[in-house]
């Protein structure tokens, strides 16, 4: 058994999130007035705070409302002024993005082409991997948000004007998304041309139409990822709700996903955990487990590089 | 933690101990036990690190790795998610248990006051046996009085002495105040002395600053921020420490050091930084309360930990040791000297995993190009390190893959070396060269652990090379607090035991092509063996392990093994064998690689088929 970062997509949990869309506008920094109270129960459209510029006497023409993105209730009013809601939701994890946490529709992509499907403020999910040209049409187009499977280091670099490896390790986080273009992204599956896998965008199927919560923001040096909260409606709940407990051990039947080397991306099940390490194409022993993938395909490979999804 | 009664019985009585190293990327658990009345150790489990999220928990990785040991003994040491202790009769559990751990962010300190260029270098010296970043922010009247050509601004604005008008002071002010915002320091070192350039108004700038990052800290996250505000060290001048007191009261505690003057201060700050690093990092570490609990003494800091071998191996061998330690997340080097020298650098953020970004940042992709013997273009190399940060855990499974993480290590190796020569009056040259890290310790063949330290530590003369294959010499320091003699056991008859080789490198002047060493062994069976070695390559004479040999070296006129250009060598005593052999490395110091692409390739899979490193 190892643990490993958590699942990449929990169909049922509990999950508690400050509101934030990030602390600067425009390089200046903002600060939070919230517009709720603890304990009060909040709609996804509803609006929970307002962005204001600290250098302002008073509330100025540059303010910014924010919605509340998820049902849930206020749990804490943070001291920078976030809100902090609670609610039951569905969790999707991504690999790689940038940007900051904003709300938004979900309009699932038909097709290649973004052409006619773009209704601003919209969370676009596109089921392939993004290109430059999309990201920028999107962004021109006033899209919000895209989750999409993967997008090419060098199409990413060009839309974010920036330097992957630099943002990724950036100490202030709040201060390096604000430099960002006004388009948050997530892949879920990495950097490259990887489509989404099919159970996410099934997931993201059963939530075509409802307003969402997208971040964007990856740090490896505050180990954060990307992450899209499909919040349930009170309607939505059912009596005998309960969460998925989020087990993180390797062991036989576990779904995991392959987090590099030759099979990168690729989806299965645990079959076997070797008691023994085992020796790879590079001459390195590792403990290891045996995978039978999605496509059928049996693949031995080391119990670092299985990443448990389910 | 235990009562010091119980932990001094524990420790007078431990048949067995379990000890821990937690990384940024993988914890490793040792199981030290007696056998036959020495210490060995007996079982070693790995697991990924748990410090952050999504666990969140430093203890979650040790009981994973330690399930490991109990899968291999059969033993159990694990119950209802703690340590058993003492040991059992029936085998299960331990006497005692010992941590390190090099986990966490280093701490941020920021260097304050009259920082000139010799301060600023001290300050650091000071840190570089810790997890600690350096940030030297100046106070703004001393740029200004220190400035060397004032700049020129339009008529009508009032001007000081040095041509600085009040609005570029306050521009520098906010510059000051933007960097303290963007490094958010967890410590804050004051140092300068009454009678510099600007007085003593640096020192009280230094207060203002500090006062009003803490205004602007609050401004943005509210007073009922738990942030861990800035510790003080006060460094200056001993006259102003109550004004210091005064000025900084309610914004922050102030600690006084020995005024920063020379290197005589250093020792005292470094203890006082290690002390901020324990209790602003260390401490809140997730799952600190129960790791403590668990340990028979104080956690303590890997590096920390190492120095202490490192220094006790140079004074007990009598020999200059150079260790290496290249991480996940840092590279440390340490060089002790006989004489009790002692240059340590913990080069933060520099390392093979989650490091691996900064190594590729500042040595660059054409550097760690040059190691492989095959193209790559700089989108590799970038898209290797992105997928490396996001998943620090992975091993490399294809050839290709193994040869890109060494190279990266080469560089982790040569940047953090770099930086310690920077510090160090003098860099002698090394008896015996130990290496340890995971990338090391792991690698699939000891030719490719001994060509990656030729490469990255570019030794002159004859030296050892030792693999710690256990990573248990950055815990035996820790070890040797609590149970110094299962240390020392543990180190011989296990630790060290990875002999690679001994290594012969010439220098001065090698004439391309042309015979550079001529090297006769005799071993201790009495046959004799002669090679020309020509230079520009390498040349593993055999030499196992458990084999001695008398080596007579007959360099070339101008080509020096220590002795002089063109002096003969003969070795008083045998040298050891070793898992590669005697390597005779003619490539020459500094070490440089051709500039033509095909015949770099070439030269690096020659080198690389010499060691037996393919």
């Amino acid at each position: 058994m190892a643990y490993q970062p958590g699942w990449s997509v929990i169909a049922q949990t509990v999950v508690r999130r400050e509101r934030w869309p990030g602390g600067y506008k425009g390089g200046s920094p903002v600060r939070g007035v919230p517009l709720v109270e603890a304990g009060q129960e909040v709609s996804p459209d509803q609006p929970v705070l307002r962005m204001e510029r600290r250098t302002a006497v008073a509330k100025s023409s540059h303010d910014e409302i924010v919605p509340a993105g998820m049902y849930g209730r206020v749990v804490e009013l943070t001291s920078r002024g976030g809100v902090v809601l609670e609610g039951q939701a569905a969790l999707i994890r991504g690999t790689i993005g940038a940007g900051n946490q904003v709300a938004g529709r979900v309009n699932i992509v038909q097709g290649d082409t973004l052409q006619q499907q773009l209704s601003p403020g919209a969370i676009l999910v596109v089921p392939t991997a993004l290109t430059f040209s999309m990201v920028r049409q999107a962004l021109l187009a006033g899209i919000t948000g895209i989750v999409a499977g993967g997008i090419s280091l060098q199409d990413f670099e060009g839309f974010l004007h920036t330097d992957l490896l630099q943002l990724l390790s950036e100490h202030d986080v709040d201060l390096a998304q604000s430099t960002l273009p006004a388009l948050t992204i997530m892949c879920t599956e990495g950097l490259g041309s990887a489509p989404m896998a099919p159970p996410v965008l099934n997931m993201l199927r059963q939530h075509q139409g409802s307003i969402v919560l997208l971040s964007g923001t990856t740090s490896t040096r505050w180990s954060i990822l990307p992450e899209l909260i499909l919040s349930f409606s009170p309607e939505e709940i059912q009596r005998d709700w309960q969460p998925i407990e989020e087990d993180l051990t390797l062991t036989t039947g576990a779904r995991v996903r392959v987090s590099g080397g030759e099979h990168e991306g690729a989806t299965g099940t645990i079959e076997y955990l070797f008691a023994y390490e085992q020796v790879f194409p590079s001459g390195v022993r590792s403990r290891a487990l045996r995978l039978r993938l999605d496509t059928g395909t049996f693949v031995v490979i080391p119990i670092t590089l299985a990443q448990r999804i389910g | 933690m235990q009562s010091e009664q119980t932990q001094n019985q524990n420790m007078a009585s431990a048949n067995s101990l379990l000890v821990a190293d937690c990384g940024t990327v993988f914890t490793k658990v040792s199981l030290l036990g007696l056998v036959e009345g020495q210490y060995r150790l007996m079982a070693r489990g790995e697991a990924p690190s748990t410090a952050l999220p999504p666990q969140n928990n430093i203890t979650q990785g040790i009981i994973e790795a330690v399930n490991v040991i109990e899968q291999i003994t059969g033993r159990q040491f694990i119950s209802q998610g703690n340590i058993i202790m003492p040991e059992e009769d029936s085998g299960d559990g331990v006497d005692a248990f010992i941590a390190t751990t090099s986990a966490g962010e280093p701490i941020q300190l920021v260097v304050l006051g009259a920082v000139d260029p010799t301060l600023e270098a001290l300050a650091e010296q000071a840190v570089s046996g810790l997890y600690a970043e350096t940030h030297a922010i100046p106070s703004p009247s001393f740029v200004m009085a220190t400035s060397a050509s004032p700049v020129s601004v339009g008529a009508g604005q009032a001007q000081n002495a040095s041509g600085w008008t009040q609005e570029r002071l306050t521009l520098e002010w906010e510059r000051q105040l933007g960097h303290m915002r963007e490094i958010q320091p967890q410590a804050a070192l004051i140092v300068g002395t009454a009678d510099g350039p600007a007085g003593p108004t640096p020192l009280q700038e230094a207060c203002q600053l500090l006062v009003n990052s803490a205004k602007d800290r609050q401004e943005r996250y509210g007073s009922s921020e738990n942030a861990p505000s800035c510790a003080v060290l006060y460094a200056g001048a001993s006259q102003y420490i109550e004004a210091v007191r005064r000025m900084l009261y309610g914004v922050a505690d102030v600690t006084r050091v020995d005024s920063l003057v020379s290197h005589a201060q250093l020792g005292s700050i470094s203890i006082a930084v290690g002390t901020l690093h324990e209790r602003t990092i260390m401490q809140h570490l997730g799952g600190y309360d129960r790791l403590q609990a668990w340990s028979s003494a104080e956690p303590v800091a890997t590096a920390t930990s190492l120095s202490s071998l490192v220094r006790f191996l140079a004074q007990h061998y009598a020999m200059n040791v150079t260790a290496i330690d290249v991480g996940g997340a840092t590279t440390t080097v340490m060089l002790a000297g006989e004489q009790g020298e002692f240059v340590p650098n913990v080069n933060t953020g520099i390392g093979v995993a989650s490091g691996v970004g900064s190594v590729l940042q500042q040595a660059g992709p054409q550097r760690i190009a040059r190691w492989l013997p095959f193209s790559i273009t700089e989108d590799e190399l970038r898209q290797f390190a992105i997928n490396r940060i996001a998943n620090p855990h992975i091993l490399p499974t294809s050839t290709r893959e193994l040869q890109v993480s060494h190279a990266f290590a080469r560089e982790a190796m040569i940047l953090t070396v770099e930086m310690a020569k920077k510090s160090a009056a003098e860099w002698p040259d090394a008896d015996l060269i130990l290496a340890t890290g995971g990338i090391l310790a792991h690698a699939p063949k000891y030719g490719q652990v001994a060509l990656m330290l030729l490469d990255a530590l570019q030794p002159r003369g004859v030296t050892s090379l030792v693999l710690d294959k256990t990573m248990l010499i950055s815990q035996l320091g820790a070890v040797a607090t609590v149970a110094p003699i299962t240390a020392v056991q543990v180190n011989e008859n296990d630790a060290v035991t990875h002999r690679l080789g001994t290594c012969v490198v010439p220098y001065g002047q090698l004439q391309a092509g042309q015979v550079a060493l001529t090297v006769r062994v005799e071993y201790s069976n009495g046959r004799q063996h002669k090679v020309d070695v020509i230079a520009g390559t390498i040349e593993v004479i055999p030499l196992r392990t458990n084999e001695q040999a008398l080596l007579t070296l007959f360099p070339a006129p101008t080509v020096d093994v220590g002795l002089g250009p063109g002096e003969r060598a003969r070795a008083a005593e045998e040298i050891d064998g070793g898992l590669v052999g005697l390597i005779i490395d003619a490539r020459g110091r500094p070490l440089a690689l051709p500039t033509d692409e095909a015949e770099r390739q070439a030269r690096v899979m020659q080198w690389t088929q010499a060691m037996g490193a393919l």
